[in-house]
């Protein structure tokens, strides 16, 4: 089942061509730095997803999943190994999956960090809030990451990471400038849903509800991992039309 | 006997930025029969390797259609018997030429050790250790026969792949074909080399805007016999279903003969199917004479 998915020979490849590349140790390294000079007794592990961390880990998703598909296309590379026995989907399994192992694991060093520091410094118990962070925060990265590759499995090089660079900015400004633009409109609550569907959801905040035993309302998670699904599913589907070959000059 | 390669009909059109379009391969049909060496010979830009990576379905034809051992190219039981070297760089530069091999070797289901044995075959022992970013053309070029010999393929393509080999090199990549034929492995190649498709080929493909212009038998002697015929436009269809081999350009029929022995029957079996024969000339066709007759209109 899981070989239909995803060829271990290409993710292994991949592995060493995303994850042993210095950028992606560079953030992993930062990530792990902010876990530990900002953890602390009162902090529960969320410091490398949170504020100054969560730039640092969108750079890593935006860096893994640049040109995740892209890249191997235009260099050529891609035409010899889709010519193997293998099937386009376990292509793209391969590659995406290990982009989101390094992703999970430079989180994980990021969050092991920070929970070694808060309890280094006196913090203890609200182990269950601790825990959750993790896949928490994992969550929606791993949902930016699918988007990467399915936008880029139709664009060109990096162009699936500046656009949704473009496309997070725009609306952030949209949604922040249009309510106060034209406020007779009254369109806060618009906004207001459109934002709550818009890409991956920050599920951060359940971790705070186990933590201070609030009311758990899981919705988001079903949403990112629907989210997830689908954009590995819309990537797929994409790559299956593209041509391998480029035009010669 | 099902070929091994099989194009029906292939089109692949392109638009140009002055809203243009261009036709890069144009109805091309052909096949492969196993144990059998194709050539395709035509100017740059004639199409040679779009027709390839349309064979292979790594474009997408506009038209027609193409069959690797019966089956549709993207079929995974018939991409594990083909084997292909491309004429450019395709590897990914930070890896060594050995980890690519290695990759290829995992991804057919061959042991690594293949990958080690075709590196020392192809006297490469030395780059396979360093990054491809560091291969000069022609290291790149034996990388590349190296990852399409991995699987000992049923189906070869090879788009000049003496482009940047030493004359060593050369002489190795004739004897990979000739031992290729020798296994009835078939083989289509693209060179510029007419001199090594004339060694090695049993027939050649002149194409020239994408489309095919001859098909060139080269085990028949390299001669054809060329019959004018007063009546070719009645004779047209009774030809093309009795002698298949041959083409009509005008009042021209031309078909490769063994020697010149081979004219008269020829001549009796036009006769009998009601030719009215003007003129018959035998002439040798070597492949450069024919290369410019056709591909260049020289005369």
């Amino acid at each position: 089942m899981i070989a239909d998915l995803c060829s271990w020979p290409v993710a292994r490849a991949t592995a060493r061509e995303r994850g042993l590349a210095p950028v992606t140790l560079g953030i992993a390294l930062v990530l792990v730095l902010i876990g530990m000079l900002r953890g602390s007794a009162d902090t529960w592990g969320a410091e490398a997803f949170s504020g100054f961390g969560s730039f640092w880990f969108f750079l890593l998703a935006l860096f893994l999943g640049g040109g995740l598909l892209a890249d191997e296309v235009e260099s050529g590379h891609a035409q010899l190994v889709l010519l193997r026995p293998i099937t386009r989907a376990q292509w793209v399994g391969g590659r995406l999956v290990v982009a989101a192992l390094v992703l999970c694991i430079a989180g994980g060093a990021g969050w092991a960090s920070s929970v070694v520091a808060s309890f280094m410094r006196g913090g203890a118990g609200e182990l269950a809030g601790r825990l959750l962070v993790l896949p928490l925060a994992l969550l929606p990265a791993l949902g930016w990451l699918a988007t990467l590759a399915a936008i880029g499995a139709f664009t060109r090089g990096w162009t699936n990471s500046g656009l949704l660079v473009a496309v997070r900015i725009g609306w952030a400004l949209a949604a922040f400038g249009l309510p106060l633009a034209f406020p007779k409109l009254g369109l806060q609550p618009l906004i207001d849903v459109i934002g709550r569907h818009f890409g991956p959801q920050d599920a951060l905040m359940l971790a705070r509800q186990v933590q201070y035993h609030e009311r758990f309302e899981p919705s988001v998670i079903f949403w990112d991992l629907a989210w997830l699904f689908a954009a590995w599913v819309v990537s797929v589907r994409l790559f299956n039309l593209r041509e391998l070959a480029r035009r010669r000059a | 006997m099902t070929p091994a390669l099989e194009a029906r009909g292939l089109t692949k059109r392109y638009r140009t930025p002055g809203g243009g379009e261009l036709v890069a391969v144009d109805a091309l049909s052909f096949a492969v029969q196993p144990g059998e060496i194709v050539g395709v010979l035509g100017p740059n830009g004639a199409g040679k390797t779009t027709a390839l990576q349309l064979c292979l379905r790594l474009l997408h034809p506009d038209t027609g259609d193409s069959r690797l051992f019966g089956l549709d190219p993207e079929d995974l039981a018939a991409r594990r018997r083909v084997g292909y070297a491309p004429d450019a760089a395709l590897f990914p530069k930070a890896l060594t030429g050995m980890r690519v091999l290695e990759l290829h070797a995992d991804l057919l289901g061959v042991p690594r050790a293949k990958a080690a044995s075709l590196v020392e075959q192809l006297g490469f022992v030395e780059p396979a250790k360093r990054q491809t970013a560091t291969y000069s053309r022609g290291q790149l070029q034996r990388l590349g026969l190296a990852q399409a010999l991995l699987g000992d393929p049923d189906l070869m393509l090879l788009d000049e792949p003496t482009a940047g080999l030493d004359p060593a090199g050369v002489a190795q990549v004739r004897e990979l074909l000739v031992g290729l034929k020798a296994r009835g492995a078939a083989v289509l190649l693209n060179s510029h080399l007419l001199s090594e498709v004339e060694r090695v080929c049993d027939r050649v493909l002149f194409v020239k805007n994408g489309r095919c212009l001859r098909v060139h038998d080269v085990r028949a002697g390299g001669q054809r016999a060329e019959v004018r015929l007063a009546n070719a436009m009645q004779m047209s269809v009774r030809l093309q279903e009795k002698l298949p081999a041959g083409a009509l350009d005008g009042d021209h029929f031309q078909i490769a003969v063994s020697g010149p022995e081979a004219v008269p029957p020829l001549v009796r079996e036009l006769v009998d199917l009601g030719a009215e024969i003007l003129e018959v000339r035998v002439g040798g066709a070597e492949l450069e004479e024919l290369y410019l007759q056709l591909v260049e209109g020289r005369a």
